[in-house]
């Protein structure tokens, strides 16, 4: 005889199933729709644009991600759009990653093989002999792999308890469900074998060998109990696991994340990291304050959301004990669509803002994407936090008397300071830097900034680069006077207006002297031009100083540096620049370069990096909310690798270091350097 | 309840002001202009008097047409017509030549209230307020730091600001004048709805010819100097960042010195220390 | 737009200044003077002192404006400054709130006896009292004068800080008289006074109070202690020096006796010692009073940015080379916890207790 299985054996009326299917999938197709309903509360957004390139990355990711679990083990990092070092393999966040595979892969295999069996049985019977044995092994045993994924996770959630999750009943409603109609299914299969194989093939038992176990301790059993027993509980799985469906789909349990999430994965932002959206100034609303000001993907995103904590745990602003917690933005916002969704009242039951994400929580955000880095489904966290502070900017005028400050001074003076635009290239005066218009007819341009071109320790680092450019025979100019704020912290902390007012300006400046080429040692200004400004017809060939040096020095046009260090060095990578351009190689570059520099990474660094609390106009902005200051739990994470230096490559991350080292009197203790003035000290000049 | 709100622009006060002693005259090309900060308080009042007790409110400027820009910031405010008295001298003229002309508009318009700056920030006279009210026959309250509408709408009991922390309540009927110092409020910041709206408005003008103003001015202006030397303070990267942060939003400040040190028993120092107090007046 | 316009513009006529100056037999020199808890305010004195220069230079005579409801007795001390006439107007309407009582008495009398030239000190009454009559009588005036001189012609001249004191401009007044002018406090010296002068001291009785617009309901007293740091006029400032929160008693009793209020350095605001919103400095706030004792202060930048444009600095330091020293108009060499208290101990001595009694 040669091995197989009888499909429908023992089971009268068997194929009742497929009626049972339809109305359960009928069922889903409802509660779908439902949910579509509730999405299609947002505006319109076009996430079907380059569908060549989605499908493609959505299939890539499928099986990297799908099948390797990449983001949820935290290993495999570099695949996909990153170089990958030996460093990425290793796995960051293995146990609720691994337990979470064990699960998919285990009801993903028992998927597949109940579509196998219907192949086999309806079209071409393959599964026999062998293949069958074969066939049954794996699926079994990815069955227990399953349960066993179920019972770590049961572990995780109720013995361990780790502070980013958050139980709710559906969880356990969930984890339950899984069980039990695993269980009964090698209860039906262990009814099976005690009735047939166990009695004529028993060599064949052991290759399925949940059922096996079963199948022997049912034995004992009378051929008519076992035969009635397993009809019975073949019924029982059935019901259950079409049950366990047509529940999850009504409830909008969490389990339909098996769906919603590749779909948001499918439907992600294909724009730059660094690229906001862009508001309609000649609509009537302008950012969000109501959840229908959001759009539709945005919506999506929400019930994207397994609750899984790690954009909590990523969370700078949550680590310091602030009140924002991402995951709970985005579980407040879905709660206020569920709201909206049944609502009959044009007017919403409860603000969005006020009263239930927060304004505290709105204007928490250092935008450093944190949260999104970690996200295993994609979800854009810091557009919804930018869209819910262009509301209160824009349409509430809801914002501290700081940044009141801020915009009429950027408004009056062009800089964020009390300062004329006039004296904006006074650091320059005696250096013998160019200026446009004035003497030169370059198209390079060194973008200085306002903090560099006001404060005298950020001035030191322009003095540094435009040193070392010129000692590399780049020509360059700057615009003195002539450079106005770019609004990097304008737009993020929701000023639409003055930021397009500023980008309008500044791009004809830029035009009118025919500039190509933008140098600059700020990785938001880098970033402005990069991504943002060429949606407004600004489109300039941009450089990071990390990136100039690098290549200065590898192309020989710098002096390679002489003089030893014999330092204990760490760098901090800034938001900006590692984790919206996976700029970290750069700067490691020119630290090689430097005789006997000790280089010492910190626990967080590359696009793990601890934000310094100083992005998303949060430097402008008062401490408010109680915790600890951002910068203080990132020098804790410095102060861990005892450095001589803390070097970084942001102005921003240097004032708030800067300042942070001398709140805690460590300024003789910590150097704090940008990397281009790292790099001109040791010229041995 | 009408309210007519005398602005002026001002240069930016961040910039410099360098004088050109040749040409008697400050160097202003590179200036750019913003509303006078007391008279966007004054603004501001007369928004809330207004969404308080209905009404319209309009803002006046003598200026040059430049001036159509602070116009059009006062309007996304809350101002609901804008009216320039174009001129191109409008600093220089002196305060009761632009009282004159301003008091004369103001007469044609209906108003229960006026509102003005305690001051401007350029040439400080703090006078055209107070003229303005004698040439419309209006009692007038200057630097008021609170301002409270009977329910009645026919008198205000203000709160004037004097030295040292010292204030004297005071009750006006309407219709009245008052200045506004800058503890009256805190101007808000317009919504992107409203400054679209502003936009979207004509700035009326009003020729100074029509006005019949026949009384000239009472001052003349002869020469403009610099200032008695003063050290301007660069912040130095010696300051935390903190320090920094808060010294260049606030525009930084001015240095001075003199020395005279006296030691010795405590009981002797103090009584040379009184002296020196006596001497100078500071003892009450 | 300049001041340097302004000529051209004149010259072109849109308006003009009528002809070379006309003296209509208009003659003396008169400085309106106020008091204040019954004494002369300084800059009344100052503004005296400075008329004496005008009056010296005119061979006029000058003449002092005593209105009030309680004056009679400071009549005598014009002369000592300077003054050749008092007029003393002494009435219960004449309170110095009350400004429309003030200016229909001040408008009267200018008719009656056209001076030349009407001087104030730039005072909260004086900025409402001085344009309005200038309005009402036609006259030229220059407020917060720094500086006031005759020229070649008769006319008031006056130079004023101007763009937040980063220039100042002169201004010449219309022939019109009374010529007028408002002088800034703190811009010119008060001589010692001379207690032999006499003066004539001319009683005027009230004739028409005139109408009273605006009523004058209540005056809230500025209490040192709570008025904001910003708006005090004297600050007795501590730092590190101070050692201890005990020794803060010390300061209380010296700003309590002095009627100053208490701010402090940073380190202050750290060891609890005064409040954040008392906080000198450029985290803190920026002050400018009459009188800035600076008690225990090194005078690092980032406090002193915070109380440079304070008028006079008292610095209390045990060490000879803390750079508050630089700034100090008097300096004292000693310990804080002994100094002070000797101060204090001295002022008792020197004054009667504080008079409670509005300006």
């Amino acid at each position: 005889m040669v091995p197989g299985r009888e499909v429908y054996w023992n089971i009268q009326y068997g194929q009742f199933l497929y009626v049972l299917a339809a109305i359960v999938i009928g069922i889903m197709v409802f509660a779908f729709y439902r949910r579509v309903r509730l999405w299609r509360l947002g505006r319109p957004e076009n996430r079907v644009d380059h569908l060549g390139k989605r499908l493609r990355s959505f299939l890539v990711a499928a099986v990297v991600d799908g099948l390797f679990h990449r983001k949820f083990l935290e290993m495999f990092r570099g695949v996909g759009h990153r170089q990958t070092t030996s460093d990425d393999l290793k796995p960051r966040d293995f146990y609720p990653g691994f337990a979470h595979f064990l699960i998919f892969a285990g009801l993903g295999m028992l998927l597949l093989a109940t579509f196998l069996d219907f192949i086999s049985h309806y079209f071409f019977h393959f599964l026999t002999g062998g293949v069958y044995l074969a066939f049954s092994v794996v699926v079994d045993s990815f069955g227990i792999l399953a349960i066993i994924g179920v019972v770590l996770v049961i572990i995780r959630r109720y013995g361990q308890r780790p502070t980013r999750l958050d139980n709710r009943p559906e969880d356990l409603v969930a984890l339950v469900l899984i069980l039990v109609a695993v269980l009964t299914g090698y209860v039906v299969e262990g009814f099976r074998i005690a009735a047939t194989e166990l009695v004529r093939t028993p060599d064949w038992a052991p290759w399925s060998p949940g059922g096996y176990v079963l199948a022997r301790a049912f034995s004992g059993l009378n051929m008519e109990t076992l035969l009635g027993w397993h009809r019975g509980m073949w019924w029982v799985h059935l019901s259950i696991s079409l049950g366990v469906v047509a529940y999850v789909a009504l409830s909008w349990n969490r389990l339909w994340h098996i769906i919603v999430s590749p779909m948001n994965y499918f439907f992600r932002s294909l724009a730059p990291r660094g690229a906001l959206s862009i508001v309609d100034l000649d609509g009537e609303r302008f950012g969000a304050g109501r959840i229908q000001d959001f759009t539709w993907k945005q919506l999506l995103d929400l019930d994207a959301c397994t609750r899984c904590g790690r954009c909590q745990e990523a969370c700078p602003a949550y680590a310091a004990g602030k009140p924002l917690n991402p995951k709970k933005v985005i579980l407040d916002l879905k709660d206020q669509m569920v709201e909206e969704g049944k609502s009959k009242t044009p007017t919403p039951v409860r603000d969005m803002i006020t009263e239930r994400v927060g304004e505290e929580e709105v204007w928490d955000c250092t935008t450093c994407r944190a949260c999104q880095e970690a996200c295993p489904v994609a979800i854009e966290h810091v557009q919804k936090i930018v869209d819910m502070r262009r509301d209160l900017v824009l349409m509430r005028v809801k914002f501290s008397t700081e940044l009141k400050g801020f915009y009429k001074n950027i408004e009056e003076n062009g800089n964020p300071w009390a300062k004329s635009p006039v004296s904006r290239g006074n650091w320059a005066e005696g250096l013998g830097i160019k200026k446009l218009g004035q003497d030169t007819a370059t198209d390079t341009l060194y973008w200085v900034g306002c903090l560099a071109a006001y404060d005298e320790r950020i001035s030191r680092i322009a003095i540094a680069v435009s040193k070392l450019m010129k000692s590399a025979g780049v020509d360059f100019a700057i615009m003195g006077k002539e450079e106005r704020c770019c609004g990097d912290a304008v737009r993020r902390s929701g000023n639409e207006y003055l930021f397009r007012k500023l980008v309008d300006r500044n791009i004809e400046v830029l035009k009118k002297n025919n500039i190509k080429r933008i140098i600059t040692h700020c990785p938001h200004g880098y970033n402005a031009f990069k991504n943002e400004y060429p949606k407004f017809g600004g489109d300039f060939e941009v450089l990071h100083h990390t990136q100039l040096i690098a290549d200065l020095l590898s192309k020989g046009a710098l002096k390679a540096p002489q003089k030893e260090l014999d330092k204990r060095v760490t760098f901090h990578d800034p938001c900006y620049l590692a984790r919206y351009h996976d700029i970290y190689d750069a700067p490691r570059q020119v630290m090689a370069s430097i005789p006997k520099l000790d280089l010492v990474e910190k626990f967080q660094c590359k696009e793990k990096t601890f934000c310094c609390g100083g992005g998303g106009a949060r430097m402008w902005m008062a401490e408010s909310g109680g915790g600890r200051r951002i910068s203080e739990v990132l020098l804790d994470q410095v102060k861990a690798v005892k450095p001589d230096v803390l070097v970084t490559a942001c102005p921003y991350c240097m004032t708030m270091l800067d300042n942070e080292v001398r709140e805690k009197g460590l300024e003789t203790a910590i150097q704090v350097l940008d990397i281009a003035e790292l790099y001109r000290n040791s010229l041995g000049e | 309840m009408n309210i007519v709100v005398c602005v002026k622009e001002v240069p930016n006060p961040t910039f410099p002001v360098e004088v050109d002693i040749q040409k008697n005259a400050v160097k202003s090309e590179e200036w750019n202009y913003v509303i006078n900060p007391y008279d966007e308080v004054a603004l501001e009042e007369a928004v809330r008097i207004k969404e308080k007790f209905g009404g319209q409110v309009t803002v006046i400027t003598l200026g040059a047409e430049r001036a159509g820009a602070i116009l059009r910031k006062c309007l996304c405010i809350g101002a609901d017509r804008a009216i320039l008295i174009p001129s191109d001298s409008a600093f220089a003229w002196d305060g009761f030549a632009i009282a004159n002309v301003l008091s004369k508009a103001i007469s044609r318009l209906p108003h229960d209230i006026v509102l003005c700056g305690y001051q401007s920030i350029d040439r400080g006279g703090a006078e055209v307020g107070s003229i303005i009210a004698e040439l419309l026959g209006l009692p007038v309250v200057t630097a008021v730091v609170k301002l409270d509408i009977a329910p009645d709408g026919k008198s205000a009991t203000v709160c004037r600001r004097l030295e040292r922390g010292a204030r004297a309540v005071k009750r006006s009927p309407l219709p009245a004048l008052f200045t506004a110092d800058l503890m009256l409020n805190e101007p808000r910041y317009p919504t992107l709805p409203c400054i679209k709206w502003a936009l979207k408005q004509e700035i009326e003008k009003l020729d100074v010819k029509s006005l019949g103003v026949e009384a000239g001015p009472l001052t003349e202006f002869v020469t403009i100097s610099r200032p008695p030397p003063k050290k301007v303070f660069i912040p130095t990267g010696a300051l935390s960042p903190a320090e920094r942060i808060k010294l260049l939003t606030g525009g930084g400040a001015a240095k001075k010195s003199s020395s005279n040190i006296v030691e010795g028993a405590p009981h002797e120092v103090a009584k040379k220390v009184v002296d020196f107090l006596a001497e100078k007046r500071f003892l009450l | 737009m300049t001041l340097g316009n302004f000529a051209f513009r004149v010259a072109k006529g849109l308006f003009t200044m009528e002809g070379d100056i006309k003296m209509t037999g208009a003659k003396g020199i008169w400085v309106f003077i106020e008091s204040e808890r019954d004494e002369i305010r300084k800059v009344s004195l100052e503004t005296l002192c400075e008329a004496r220069k005008l009056a010296n230079g005119l061979n006029e005579e000058l003449c002092a404006l005593l209105l009030g409801d309680k004056v009679e007795s400071l009549a005598e001390l014009p002369p000592h400054y300077g003054a050749d006439r008092v007029f003393l107007m002494q009435h219960e309407s004449l309170s110095y709130h009350n400004v429309d009582a003030h200016l229909n008495v001040v408008a009267n009398l200018v008719k009656e006896n056209s001076p030349r030239i009407l001087l104030f000190g730039s005072t909260p009454l004086a900025k409402e009292l001085a344009p309005r009559l200038a309005a009402q009588l036609r006259v030229g005036l220059v407020t917060d004068a720094a500086d006031v001189k005759i020229d070649a012609s008769g006319k008031l001249v006056v130079r004023k800080p101007v763009y937040g004191g980063k220039a100042h401009a002169t201004f010449a007044c219309a022939p019109a008289t009374p010529q007028m002018a408002s002088v800034a406090p703190g811009f010119m010296d008060v001589k010692p006074p001379d207690a032999s002068r006499k003066g004539e001291v001319v009683k005027l009785a009230l004739v028409a109070g005139g109408k009273t617009n605006v009523e004058f309901i209540e005056f809230i007293k500025g209490d040192p202690r709570t008025v904001a740091i910003t708006e005090a006029e004297m600050i007795v400032a501590v730092g590190r020096g101070l050692e201890k929160k005990e020794n803060l008693s010390l300061i209380e009793e010296l700003a309590d006796k002095l009627g100053a209020s208490i701010g402090g350095s940073r380190v202050a605001v750290d060891n609890g010692w005064v409040p954040a919103e008392r906080q000198v400095g450029m985290t803190g706030k920026t002050v400018a009073p009459r009188l800035y004792i600076a008690c225990g202060i090194s005078g690092q930048y980032p406090h002193t940015v915070g109380m440079e444009r304070s008028g006079t600095v008292m610095v209390i330091n045990t060490d000879r080379n803390a750079p508050m020293f630089k700034l100090a108009d008097i300096g004292v060499l000693g310990d804080v916890s002994q100094v002070v208290p000797a101060i204090s101990k001295r002022l008792s001595e020197v004054i009667a207790p504080p008079k409670e009694k509005a300006q």
